[in-house]
């Protein structure tokens, strides 16, 4: 392919001194204003489909007393979420009138993106297929060992900081206030069955840990109080019974 | 279609005896033409968005690990979001960048009093996303402390045990604490891996928060430039074109936190 040569410019230009406008000039596009109303108007639309789904998801899970799979949650989020991107970065950042090198630059940043979630992927769902028991995380205890508050002279807390927050508040104001401060602050907007055991709980082998430390959300010895008949409030459905071995 | 062409625009007269500055900015002696200048600018400014996009993929991979490992420590943390401000700051955030984006359409045409106009509402838009980040979600969290007009207040009315600043600010019992790592200190938690997903929750929305902080100060700036010296026109305004590939960015990040953060059940 040839290239033209610069020709004289007749008039002096200042912002092409040398005449070099065949090689490098070229026009800036401008996005009509239309246009840029019109892909807003879509995002708007986007945003309510998503926030819709979510809402839908949830209806049908509430009404069917079926769990849906998790990937349903995120593959539709995160499909909707990529269309809503990419028309940002085709009208709104302008990768679609721009020098197409910057669209190379983002989609080779994608790329890495791509290959760094992919290979954390691939560890996370493969860990038990040599060893069933590296499914699921193997250290015990929640986050535990750390300090009781940010400051430098706090204690250090040799327990999940959930448990240790929770005892010292019971400790604080007692069992029946707990519960009633528990049933107004727990889950305000929605009304969805939490889950009975947690998911420290669901794991595999945990060496180390108090059995059944976390399997009901107050501690067996406080509910002795609660009148006889009522379950607690997250009562464990189905608990997994402790492995005899320790 | 409309395009520009730098020809059309040659060395104007001062208006209003203004420095006319768009006009008379010059390429560097070292581009042959004020448009390879331009290009070498966007271009720079793509790779350091990469970049950008690179420390928030460390954000998302670990959110990735910690949600496959403590599915349950998250969506209970979630269920303490309230989607609605969430919908509201992503609506926010797709105004404003339809704004910058309006606002360089207007600087490419000369369009200087709407520009400015529209880079105002950008400011301001982003202000409002702040605004209710750390008025709604921020300070009742960390705190406990509600400002008195939260519409989440009345379902705490009977544990309000205080308040601040003549009845602005009221304190509602046991509510705050849902701070990251050691600094959590909520009480009500249901999984013992909850302080993960506040570390999560915390570092996306304040590294966020963060650029939306610089690109808000990069916006001012340009304003800035517009007000005193007419900076951008026709021939040039890559400044106001990189700060709008900045805040688009920051709205484009926002854009799939809001549905890992707020829409998980």
């Amino acid at each position: 392919m040839s290239t033209p040569h610069a020709a004289a410019p007749e008039v002096f230009d200042e912002l092409d001194p040398h005449g070099m406008g065949a090689y490098t000039k070229h026009s800036h596009h401008i996005v009509s204003g239309m246009t840029l109303i019109s892909i807003l108007m879509i995002l708007l639309g986007f945003t309510a489909v998503t926030v819709g789904a979510a809402q839908v998801e949830k209806w049908i899970e509430a009404s069917l007393h079926y769990e849906l799979p998790r990937w349903v949650n995120v593959l539709v989020a995160m499909s909707i979420a990529t269309v809503k991107a990419t028309l940002v970065l085709m009208f709104f950042m302008l990768l679609r009138y721009s020098n197409p090198i910057n669209t190379v630059v983002f989609l080779f940043c994608l790329l890495a993106f791509a290959l760094f979630l992919f290979f954390t992927l691939l560890d996370l769902s493969t860990r038990g297929m040599i060893n069933p028991i590296k499914a699921h995380q193997v250290e015990a205890g929640g986050i535990g060992g750390i300090r009781a508050g940010w400051r430098a002279d706090a204690p250090i807390i040799n327990q999940a900081p959930v448990v240790f927050w929770r005892e010292r508040k019971i400790a604080a104001v007692g069992i029946e206030r707990y519960n009633e401060l528990k049933n107004i602050l727990t889950h305000p907007h929605e009304h969805h069955a939490a889950a009975p055991v947690s998911s420290g709980n669901l794991s595999g082998n945990r060496p180390g840990i108090t059995p059944g430390l976390f399997e009901a959300a107050a501690p067996e010895a406080h509910d002795a109080h609660a009148p006889h008949g009522s379950a607690p409030a997250h009562a464990p459905a189905h608990a997994p019974a402790e492995p005899a071995k320790h | 279609m409309t395009t520009l062409d730098t020809r059309s625009n040659p060395l104007g007269a001062d208006v209003h005896g203004q420095s006319p500055g768009w006009k008379k900015y010059l390429p560097g002696h070292h581009w042959r033409t004020a448009d390879e200048e331009f290009d070498a600018c966007t271009l720079g400014f793509w790779l350091f968005l990469a970049t950008e996009v690179l420390l928030f993929a460390g954000l998302f991979v670990g959110y990735t690990i910690l949600r496959y490992k403590f599915p349950q420590a998250f969506t209970n943390g979630s269920s303490y979001l309230d989607w609605r401000w969430g919908t509201l700051n992503t609506v926010v955030l797709l105004l404003s960048s339809y704004t910058m984006a309006a606002s360089i359409r207007a600087f490419q045409l000369d369009r200087q009093k709407q520009g400015k106009i529209l880079l105002s509402a950008t400011f301001i838009f982003g202000l409002v996303f702040l605004l209710i980040k750390f008025t709604f979600e921020y300070t009742p969290k960390l705190s406990g402390w509600f400002i008195a007009f939260d519409p989440a207040l009345p379902h705490y009315a009977a544990l309000v045990d205080g308040e601040a600043l003549w009845g602005l600010f009221k304190h509602v019992e046991g509510y705050g604490g849902k701070a990251p790592g050691q600094f959590f200190s909520y009480a009500f938690s249901e999984d013992p891996w909850e302080p993960l997903w506040w570390s999560i929750y915390y570092c996306a929305t304040g590294i966020h928060a963060l650029h939306v902080i610089i690109g808000m100060t990069l916006i001012a700036w340009c304003f800035r430039r517009a007000v005193l010296y007419k900076a951008y026109g026709p021939s040039h305004y890559t400044m106001v074109e990189n700060t709008g590939l900045y805040w688009h960015l920051v709205d484009l990040i926002w854009i799939f936190l809001f549905p890992l953060l707020y829409l998980i059940h």
